[in-house]
């Protein structure tokens, strides 16, 4: 996974924490000068009588080891410098600024290798989910699938960017500290960390029950939520029944309960706090208090005592939060589960496949079909024939196929049994792209996007011209309510105050599919949401269009029906009755029990 | 996990303190701990700044001392601690002790104000929500109509929670702060005021750098937030798209939006991160010039002081270049985060400001107690006379929905009212409930204007069905109890025996007890509905009122639904909106209505013979219908009365 994330940007990755080493190789010696400094005004030229001779500083002794001696030499001698303080001031701003600036350096990679890793995340799940097989999709919940893209990349990419690299700064400034402190004092260097293992598993342990009361409150929150929520779906109950003490009570149950999980959190937290300050401020006194003690034997300078508390202060703080930074990796791990399950699914071929002309001879075969989670078959059997222009009217209930049969000819399904041909070639064979390209839905609820009316209608169509647009929308009966609109075609979809209706929504969705001039178009009951007037005009233009198409018309309407050339009524999965509406009405049966009611009744 | 909600932010530029000190009021009545908050604060600050400080500077101050003797007892040699400029004389046992008793002060005042911060964001977080949630059940429709439900839970969730953090974590912390920075000040002076005053000297440049670092980090990260809000309502767009666009086959299109929209936010992220790259290591450089300004006076003014050696004040004031400068650099922080969070005080105070506009007057409430108080004994007993004279309304001005409507309505008959959508028949059902008033003429109950008596007593006599029936979250009994709080388990089971939906709860998995999850997603619609019904009148209402109760039943409950409202409808004044006109045939009179008018009154047969509007609507319903429903309309209405063709 850290090699998808890092792509692009694996070198800004991995040299970001050469840089780190840098930067704290850099601190740390500018440290290391100060005791320097101090140790030179430790001397008899200083002090006078109680100081050190000046000599013990630059050759290896009590306190004086090769580190201390190289870096005397390297700065021009014990004598050049102890009569020149001044060039100590140059030396801890030139480490400084060494400092500074490789650590700007290092945060500007940071930067951009974090979010590079955050959009190649991104853009690897997004590319994985729009690819898998509608069915794929069904089965999972929208709302995980953007928990997973959003909350889960984020987790990913906190940990691959900051606790990776609080874990190796930890790592660099305990290792470098601990080095230089053994070098100049072996003793002063255990003391220095005699606290710090304690200090790593105290606070790792308690800071995991921290996080364990932490969730329990992060749920009550969210109980807390869907309450309101159910408020506020409720408004008109709550009102109508005068109960709105009734919901203050009760939400006040929710609150408290919220308040209890949240101050035993508190509390804990509090107490983890406290309890390894105790450990962080300890483990300073211990060093100053022993430091103190080696001095005064003469086994360590001013200078490294100095060196000894502030290194350890640099140590401390670290140490306890890296704990916290490893308890993340229980929820990195999680986070890293969750994508792996999306991406783990198969993906659906759309690209393998012959990309023969469809002109829009269909055949069914003997389809049946099974939803892989569905016990009973949703289609038995099923036969037809259909020449090219020609329309087909399919009428049953709810739950009869009807929509079913709309998926399985774009291959949103594959037929359990069966076979389905297009212009004689078996659609299994065809490249499921170029079929869904060549077959349009139109389905039942128009689905738009947030854009502009006109990027709507060219979306699958990008190089359609101004007049074919004009043209789809037109024969769609919408072209002069755009129009009318203060935006025209600029009009985004959504925007407040000219809310397309449903109809209109409907009829937007309808335009989108006929610029493509698909050879075969399926409307999935979607001109049920337009009026009977609309739905005839709109029929009767496509009538006239130039471009002529197999058109599968579900419906329940008997006059959408009624002038197709075969009419399909489907019982049960089953074709139950089939033929002409003037055969159709002839016969006892459904499609005759609903003409009665239409046409009679008016 | 709790939700949280995506939105535009907004970016304001001047600090209300009017509006800030509004949400630290919650905290007010807490003074005390108040107080003690302010107190462990200042121990802290006090420890950090000025004790650990003054207590390395003695150690090391020993050595060059010509007065320390290395050869004694180290327990009882002396050592010269001087703590904000009192000097203290103490061997070193005393100084270990001092050290152990002071950490273990500090760890307490830690605890103290870690919990109370915390105690703090609660009380504010909690305050703001439960008088949010408060003002919400108190406010009227026309409110909800113009607002959003997203809208109100951010403010809930979203906004309370940070105000509290800001306000515990940040304004409280300003006190921290200035405490920590006097501390470093005393200190700093009672050892040497020169190198004080260079310090002093830098704070100005570390303020205008700091200051217009935050700036522009407010700034850019805002940019950044707003891209990914903006990635976010894409990505839920194209997933819960799906299917279209599968079947558009315009996968690659997608695609390549999905790549501009996330190289935007990460090129509008990667921005803000390089301001904020530059902050740390500005702010280290400009610290090291300080230091190094230190050191190289040191030689100038004369190195030490009669109680201070040379290494200790250089010791001492490395560290207090950092005392000076992070504080500072936490001011901004807290700065740029009341920025941040003002408009969102901002925006919860207008709802919790915000008046309803429809009220009972003084009187009124003074006599029968107001929606969260009833005083039922004062209430009249309600016969169920309802008489509309000369109503008008409108949601919005100029535009009328209801134009002088007249109605009477006897005690214990039923009506129906039917229309287009935008006839106005739901708007006159949301009038007789007062969950809007006329804005012309009077809505007379039992012959008095019902705004003479209180919201409750009409609303404690109404029972309210509504088109999509609603499950609450609870038991199937918690569900009807809604409807009653104080009713018996006989009581519900006896309401839920008039709908006939007894049986079928008794065959649940744990009956009437049985827990209904959210929306009661494994009970049919038409199960619901029943529910829905038995609710309602286990209050045993005068007004029955069923606003389109019907339209979103299956067909295969149709029956037991349509026997269920024949029987609940005995006895009481019933109102019903239906699209469904089959289930109104029965009532005793049928309003037509259309563009607010009532155009046709009369009952079903002799509207059919009129051969009017209705007759048409009746006519018309059926091409709208799916087959099923066809159907079965067709058969039930046969059934019902012999009374078509």
């Amino acid at each position: 996974m850290l090699h998808i994330m890092t792509e692009g940007c694996r070198f800004l990755y991995y040299f970001y924490f050469v840089l780190m080493f840098f930067s704290v190789l850099f601190s740390i010696t500018s440290t290391y000068i100060t005791k320097i400094l101090i140790d030179i005004l430790q001397t008899q030229d200083y002090l006078g009588g109680i100081g050190i001779p000046i000599e013990s500083i630059s050759e290896l002794g009590t306190d004086s080891n090769f580190l201390s001696v190289f870096f005397i030499n390297l700065f021009g001698g014990i004598k050049f410098l102890s009569s020149n303080i001044w060039f100590f001031a140059i030396l801890i701003i030139g480490f400084a600024l060494l400092a500074a600036i490789v650590s700007a350096i290092r945060f500007l990679f940071r930067t951009k290798f974090m979010n590079t890793m955050s959009k190649n995340l991104q853009m690897l799940l997004f590319n994985h989910i729009e690819r898998l097989p509608y069915s794929t999709i069904k089965s999972m919940k929208n709302g995980d699938i953007i928990q997973t893209c959003t909350r889960d990349e984020d987790i990913l990419k906190r940990f691959a960017g900051f606790d990776t690299s609080m874990i190796m700064y930890t790592f660099f400034i305990v290792s470098i500290s601990f080095i230089f402190l053994c070098i100049t004092n072996y003793q002063i260097a255990l003391i220095s960390m005699v606290l710090m293992p304690f200090m790593f598993i105290y606070s790792f342990f308690v800071i995991k029950e921290v996080r364990r009361r932490y969730r329990k409150t992060d749920d009550s929150e969210g109980e807390m939520t869907s309450k309101i929520e159910e408020n506020l779906a409720s408004v008109r109950l709550v009102k109508a029944f005068n109960n709105e003490e009734y919901e203050i009570h009760d939400f006040e149950r929710y609150i408290n309960d919220y308040k209890g999980k949240y101050m035993r959190w508190g509390k804990l937290r509090a107490f983890f706090f406290s309890s390894s300050d105790i450990l962080v401020f300890g483990q300073i006194a211990i060093t100053t208090i022993f430091g103190f003690v080696l001095c005064f034997n003469g086994s360590i300078g001013v200078g490294t005592l100095y060196m000894s508390f502030t290194f350890v202060n640099l140590m401390v703080w670290p140490i306890r939060d890296v704990a916290t930074v490893l308890s993340n990796l229980a929820r990195a791990n999680a986070s890293l589960d969750r994508i792996n399950l999306i991406l783990n699914e198969p993906l659906e071929d759309v690209e393998t496949g012959v990309t023969p002309s469809i002109t829009g001879d269909i055949k069914f075969e003997n389809v049946s079909f099974n939803y892989p989670d569905g016990t009973e078959d949703v289609l038995k059997n099923v036969s037809f024939n259909v020449k090219k222009g020609q329309t087909v009217a399919i009428m049953g209930k709810t739950g009869s196929g009807k929509s079913t049969l709309a998926y399985l000819l774009t291959r949103l399904y594959d037929a359990t049994s069966g076979n389905i041909y297009i212009d004689g070639i078996d659609i299994n064979k065809i490249q499921k792209h170029y079929l869904r390209q060549h077959i349009s839905i139109v389905l039942q609820d128009p689905f738009l996007f947030s854009k502009t009316i006109k990027d709507n209608v060219l979306i699958a169509n990008q190089k359609a011209k101004y007049e074919d647009m004009i043209e789809a929308t037109s024969i769609c009966q919408i072209h002069k309510s755009i129009i009318n609109f203060p935006k025209g075609y600029d009009t985004a979809v959504g925007e407040k105050g000219t809310t397309l209706s449903g109809g209109q929504k409907q009829r937007v969705a309808i335009a989108r599919t006929l610029v493509l001039k698909s050879p075969v178009l399926v409307f999935d009951d979607s001109l049920s949401a337009v009026d009977t007037e609309t739905d005839f005009n709109i029929r009767k233009s496509m009538k006239e269009r130039k471009e002529k198409c197999t058109t599968f018309l579900i419906t329940h309407r008997i006059a959408t029906a009624k002038d197709a050339d075969l009419i399909i009524v489907l019982e049960n999965g089953m074709i139950s009755q089939m033929g002409k509406h003037d055969d159709l009405i002839k016969q006892e049966g459904l499609y005759k029990r609903i003409y009665d009611i239409q046409t009679k009744m008016v | 996990m709790a939700k949280r909600v995506f939105e535009e932010e907004s970016i304001t530029n001047k600090i209300n303190i009017g509006i800030w000190s509004k949400a630290f009021k919650y905290v007010l009545p807490k003074w005390p701990l108040l107080i003690l908050i302010l107190f462990t604060m200042s121990f802290t600050s006090f420890y950090d700044a000025s004790f650990i400080p003054s207590m390395s500077a003695g150690l090391i101050n020993a050595f060059s001392e010509s007065t320390f003797y290395p050869n004694e007892d180290i327990l009882t040699c002396i050592l010269n601690v001087k703590i904000l400029g009192i000097q203290l004389s103490i061997t070193f046992l005393q100084y270990i002790i001092l050290y152990i008793v002071m950490i273990i002060l500090r760890s307490i005042a830690i605890f103290g104000t870690f919990f109370l911060t915390n105690f703090f964001e609660m009380t504010i977080m909690t305050g703001l929500r439960k008088d949010a949630f408060k003002k919400i059940q108190e406010l009227s429709f026309s409110y909800f109509d113009k607002t959003p439900s997203g809208w109100l839970i951010a403010r809930l969730q979203n906004d309370a929670a940070s105000i509290g953090d800001v306000i515990s974590n940040s304004v409280l912390r300003i006190f921290w702060i200035v405490c920590e920075l006097l501390f470093t000040l005393i200190t700093m002076f009672s050892y040497e005021w020169r190198l004080s005053l260079i310090i002093l000297a830098t704070t100005p440049l570390i303020f205008v750098i700091v200051l217009f670092f935050e700036r522009q980090i407010l700034k850019f990260f805002r940019i950044a937030r707003n891209a990914y809000s903006e990635f976010v309502r894409w990505l839920a767009e194209s997933i819960n798209g799906n299917k279209t666009i599968k079947t558009l086959a315009i996968e690659n299109t997608i695609y390549d939006e999905c790549d501009e929209i996330t190289e935007d936010v990460k090129k509008k992220r990667i921005k803000a991160g390089y301001v904020s790259a530059l902050f740390q290591p500005s702010i280290n450089i400009l610290s090291a010039l300080t230091t190094a300004l230190v050191i190289l006076v040191f030689p100038i003014i004369g190195i030490s002081n009669e109680t201070t050696s040379m290494v200790a004040l250089i010791v001492l004031f490395i560290g207090f270049v950092g005392s000076v400068y992070n504080p500072i650099q936490s001011l901004a922080e807290i700065f740029s985060d009341l920025m941040g969070t003002q408009a969102s005080v901002e925006k919860i105070f207008l709802l919790i400001d915000k008046e309803p506009d429809l009220v009972d007057t003084p009187e009124v409430i003074e006599k029968y107690g107001s929606i969260f108080d009833n005083k039922k004994e004062n209430f009249e007993e309600l016969k169920g006379d309802i008489k509309f004279e000369h109503v008008s309304f409108s949601y919005k001005e100029d535009l009328e929905v209801i134009h002088d409507l007249n109605i009477a309505i006897k005690a214990g008959t039923s009506l129906a009212i039917v229309g287009e959508t935008g006839s106005g028949k739901s708007t006159t059902v949301n009038l007789l409930c007062r969950f809007y008033e006329p804005t012309k003429g009077k809505i007379l109950i039992d012959g008095v204007d019902y705004k003479s008596r209180s919201v409750g007593w009409l609303r404690s006599n109404i029972g309210y069905v509504q088109q999509t029936p609603f499950i609450f979250k609870g038991t199937v009994k918690d569900n009807i109890r809604y409807g009653k709080h104080d009713a018996t388990d006989e009581e519900i089971i006896k309401a839920c025996k008039i709908v006939d939906i007894d049986e079928f709860i008794m065959s649940l998995k744990n009956g009437y007890d049985t827990y209904l999850e959210d929306g009661g997603n494994e009970l049919s619609q038409g199960q619901k509905q029943l529910i829905s019904f038995a609710r309602a009148i286990i209050r045993n209402p005068k007004i029955l009122i069923l606003d389109e109760a019907t339209s979103s039943i299956d067909t295969e409950t149709e029956h037991t639904i349509q026997s269920a409202i024949n029987k609940i409808l005995k006895g009481r004044t019933s109102i019903m909106i239906a699209h469904r006109l089959s289930t109104i045939i029965n009532c005793d009179r049928i309003l037509v209505m259309k563009d607010g008018k009532v155009i046709e009154d009369g009952n079903h047969k002799e509207l059919m013979e009129l051969k009017g509007y209705y007759y048409t609507l009746y006519m018309n319903q059926f091409k709208e219908l799916d087959i099923e429903n066809q159907i079965s309309t067709y058969e039930t209405q046969i059934e019902a009365k012999n009374i078509i063709l």
